[in-house]
């Protein structure tokens, strides 16, 4: 498989406060990447290690097949990228900012820009400091994509966009895909939004990888249980892992699993235990989420005490 | 690209350099001035009146050099405004190896000081031209202009890379600085009572001669900045 995206035991710190200990991941080339993980837990961080705005202690990045930051000009060429917060020069107006934007990239596409323009319904002699946060979202994802990128990267892109906005936005970034084959790498905390159309996911805590996988394996592991006469049965040692266990509404006998690595012929295995699987749910990646979460920080704190 | 950064410099610049500007072509234009008042209350005394002129042109040539450095600090602070604002985020995403950046930077911070050495040169030409001198006394305002554009660019090249840093590295500078302005000299003379040499040091005259006298980085900003002279 090749690789938009690279990372090889990546690692910076931060002084003692926050670090990114060898971080491997692999964007595949034409994925569209969902990059996940609550506040502070480095997307940021990684993603600004992939612009070359940080450069890492150690390890090797490597996107679109360049090292980086040594070959970063021309990457950043055919690179896309919205950042978390706007960056751009608020006295300019939408036509000056597009110039200057225009003037560094060779890529760069004036017609496109122009059909962007209207479609996302801005206008060229507004100021950018008197645009609303969505206009000014719309902005810079049209200058990330007249630049006709084959990779994308978006920080928290939709992040405080009204629903109408995000979907204008949104739906543009995907037309551009389905015409180009680009790369997308996503980051954001709206994983319901993330779940239509990311393919990937990874997902992000206290600067190190949890999973990264394709979005349909990552759905169809997790499982929540509801269990009858589950209690004292002993969880290791079976072929799926338990996220997390608790007593289902406070009826004694029953018990709620969510597991990790779920398939079907397991539930034979349970009832060969005397336990009886009363129901099997498949969770959304936003709760697949928050539970593999939850998982991964019990078991840290676990080895922490240790 | 380079006319871009340029547009981009001058609209973070143009409303502190509206000022600048304006002193720029009024104080040789003032200079010139003073020289009517002088050659004309002594039109009976030739050499009187020629002293005077010079006289005149000392005193308005104190304020060339104060311009020239407020000039160039005002074109190299607003060089990096905009990017300090978003924390170089937009500068840093552009597809542009960073030395080169700057370089480009830096050559449209040159042009918008030339360009100020321009209206400098033009009041200082028109002031030549309309100075009603005494014999014996010329106008000088190319070898000023020149002067003036120098001085002007080595304060713009300081400024420059004092702004390009972090305000935590211009707060250590300038704190740098001040301390040593404050506390340098009481601290030599009291390390001086326990070793003598010490306390011989004068600071004012050690920086003076470092900075100022024998070709040093601010020597420019001395000498004769005068617009009419023999």
């Amino acid at each position: 498989m090749i690789h938009a995206i690279e990372f090889d035991d990546v690692t910076w710190r931060a002084g003692n406060d926050f670090s990114i200990e060898k971080l491997t991941l692999r964007v595949p080339q034409g994925s569209i990447y969902g990059f996940l993980g609550p506040n502070g837990a480095g997307k940021s961080t990684t993603i600004r290690l992939m612009m070359g705005m940080m450069k890492p202690e150690g390890g090797d990045i490597r996107m679109l097949g360049e090292s980086v930051p040594r070959a970063l000009p021309r990457v950043l060429q055919r690179v896309g990228y919205v950042p978390e917060r706007p960056h751009l020069f608020s006295r300019l107006t939408v036509k000056e900012a597009i110039d200057v934007h225009a003037s560094f990239h060779h890529r760069w596409d004036a017609l496109w820009a122009t059909e962007l323009l209207e479609r996302l319904d801005l206008r060229p002699d507004q100021q950018i400091r008197r645009m609303s946060k969505g206009q000014t979202g719309k902005l810079m994802m049209l200058l990330a994509l007249a630049v006709r990128p084959h990779l994308l990267i978006l920080d928290e892109p939709t992040d405080g966009l009204d629903p109408v906005i995000r979907r204008d936005v949104m739906t543009t970034v995907l037309d551009y895909v389905a015409e180009t084959d680009a790369t997308i790498f996503i980051s954001s905390h709206l994983v319901h939004e993330l779940e239509r159309f990311c393919d990937w996911v990874g997902v992000i805590d206290r600067g190190a990888l949890i999973t990264e996988v394709p979005v349909q394996e990552f759905k169809r592991g997790i499982k929540r249980l509801r269990l009858l006469n589950a209690r004292g049965i002993p969880a290791n040692g079976t072929p799926f892992s338990l996220l997390d266990r608790i007593p289902a509404n406070g009826i004694r006998s029953c018990e709620e699993w969510v597991v990790h690595g779920w398939e079907g012929p397991h539930r034979a295995l349970l009832e060969e235990a005397g336990v009886t699987v009363q129901e099997v749910v498949d969770l959304d990646l936003e709760e697949g989420f928050v539970e593999l979460l939850k998982s991964v920080r019990i078991q840290n704190s676990r080895e922490d005490d240790r | 690209m380079s006319m871009q950064m340029l547009k981009l410099h001058w609209r973070a610049a143009r409303w502190p350099m509206l000022p600048v500007l304006v002193a720029a072509f009024g104080l040789p234009l003032m200079a010139g001035w003073s020289t009517w008042e002088a050659s004309g209350a002594a039109d009976s005394l030739e050499a009187t009146s020629a002293w005077s002129v010079i006289d005149g042109a000392a005193i308005w040539g104190l304020g060339f050099p104060v311009l020239a450095a407020i000039a160039g600090a005002v074109i190299g602070l607003c060089a990096w405004t905009w990017d300090h604002r978003h924390d170089h985020i937009y500068a840093l995403s552009l597809p542009i190896a960073r030395w080169k950046y700057v370089a480009i930077k830096f050559g449209g911070g040159t042009i918008l000081v030339a360009a100020t050495t321009g209206v400098f040169a033009l009041g200082a030409g028109l002031s030549s031209l309309l100075a009603d001198l005494p014999v014996g006394i010329r106008g000088y305002p190319g070898n000023l202009s020149i002067h003036f554009f120098v001085a002007t660019q080595t304060a713009f090249a300081l400024l420059f890379a004092l702004a390009s840093g972090t305000m935590r590295t211009a707060t250590i500078f300038i704190g740098a600085v001040f301390a040593l302005v404050i506390a340098g000299q009481p601290t030599l003379d009291l390390l001086g009572g326990f070793w003598a040499p010490i306390g011989a040091i004068d600071l004012g005259q050690l920086a003076h001669s470092l900075l100022i006298e024998n070709d040093g980085p601010l020597s420019i900003f001395s000498g004769n900045w005068m617009l009419f002279d023999v």
